[in-house]
């Protein structure tokens, strides 16, 4: 009975973590694409200076919780991501807005796919 | 280097609790699905190690499931003999009445060779002298011999015997072990007065066994260099 117990509470605490990651990482992956469409609506709007700011609150917010979202998340996606943040600083200082608006969809798309692993999916048993 | 070492000595740390957590049997003893869930526990936790992109949390959840199905059911087929016949399968009689049941050892694939190997695992030389041999769900063989191959025992005898206790070490590489002296409801006193018979201290004992009738058994500790 003691082991059914120690099981219990290894249960509940397993589900807390991943309710606690899959919340901290949906949290932070929509809010990070929610700059990153905001620096993709200056730009497109031709206000680079907005967007060079938008790419710096992308990379600052980035930097903050990347730890936080490499724990539960693959290294490798949170490395390229945080590499694409920064080229994308770079891109917006060069004005060019086509190039620009594809980088940041790879961004986002990338947010997605961090995010989405972390959801239950019917794919896993594809 | 330093993500390495923190990441193995995590994992370890991790699956030793898993480990403990599933309960105390050797590989030998263990159930089918304890067998696969041991196997799976350590391909999981040699992931993160191998794969230093994969965080470790991932490691630790897999192995704790997996531990926490592996308790669970064990507790269900303790309740439950049809769980636990469909998770560890059932004993099987390969021998009844000194008659070797082909049939049965068909259905468990256990050739003629296996069996012969299995009873000499058991110190049976003479599959004649077998009365009854069960094919135990962690492969073992249990045996049960005819009534003129048995080992007389005292009791077949009618002698009498002196009682026996459990042989605790009271002294190990020169140290008192002072849970084995409070299990026998002995005390250091008791322990001086036995090493005083022999002469010795404790740090000139290797090994000194007592049980709660008072037999000891001393080994010396050699002196180094000899």
């Amino acid at each position: 009975m003691r082991r059914l117990l120690a099981a219990g509470i290894l249960l509940a605490i397993i589900v807390v973590a991943c309710i606690w990651g899959n919340v901290t990482v949906s949290d932070v992956c929509g809010k990070a694409a929610d700059i990153a469409k905001d620096a993709e609506k200056e730009c497109v709007s031709g206000d680079f200076g907005s967007a060079i700011a938008s790419c710096e609150r992308l990379s600052e917010y980035w930097k903050k919780h990347k730890r936080m979202v490499s724990f539960f998340v693959n290294h490798g996606d949170v490395e390229e991501l945080s590499s694409r943040i920064k080229s994308l600083y770079v891109l917006a200082e060069e004005k060019d807005s086509a190039v620009f608006r594809e980088k940041i969809r790879e961004i986002l798309h990338l947010l997605e796919k961090i995010s989405g692993e972390q959801r239950f999916s019917p794919d896993i048993f594809i | 280097m330093i993500t390495t070492i923190t990441r193995t000595a995590i994992l370890y740390f991790f699956v030793i609790i898993g480990i403990r957590l599933m309960g105390k049997r050797q590989i030998g003893d263990m159930q089918p699905s304890e067998l696969v869930i041991t196997l799976l526990i350590s391909e999981i936790a040699a992931i993160p190690l191998q794969d230093v992109d994969q965080p470790v949390m991932n490691g630790i959840v897999a192995i704790f499931i997996l531990v926490i199905l592996e308790i669970l059911i064990s507790v269900l087929a303790m309740k439950n003999f049809f769980i636990r016949k469909i998770i560890s399968g059932k004993s099987v009689v390969i021998i009844k009445n000194g008659e070797i049941d082909q049939d049965a050892m068909r259905k468990v694939r256990l050739t003629v060779l296996d069996l012969v190997e299995l009873l000499r695992g058991q110190d049976v030389f003479d599959i004649s002298t077998v009365s009854f041999a069960v094919l135990e769900v962690n492969g073992e063989l249990s045996v049960l011999l005819k009534g003129g191959a048995k080992t007389v025992t005292a009791d077949d005898m009618k002698l009498e015997t002196q009682p026996v206790g459990l042989s605790m070490p009271v002294i190990t590489d020169g140290k008192v072990v002072k849970e084995s002296l409070s299990a026998l409801k002995s005390d250091a006193a008791e322990l001086d007065r036995y090493l005083k018979k022999e002469n010795l201290q404790p740090e000139d004992v290797f090994l000194m066994t007592l049980d709660r009738y008072g037999n000891s058994s001393i080994v010396k500790k050699k002196e180094k260099g000899v």
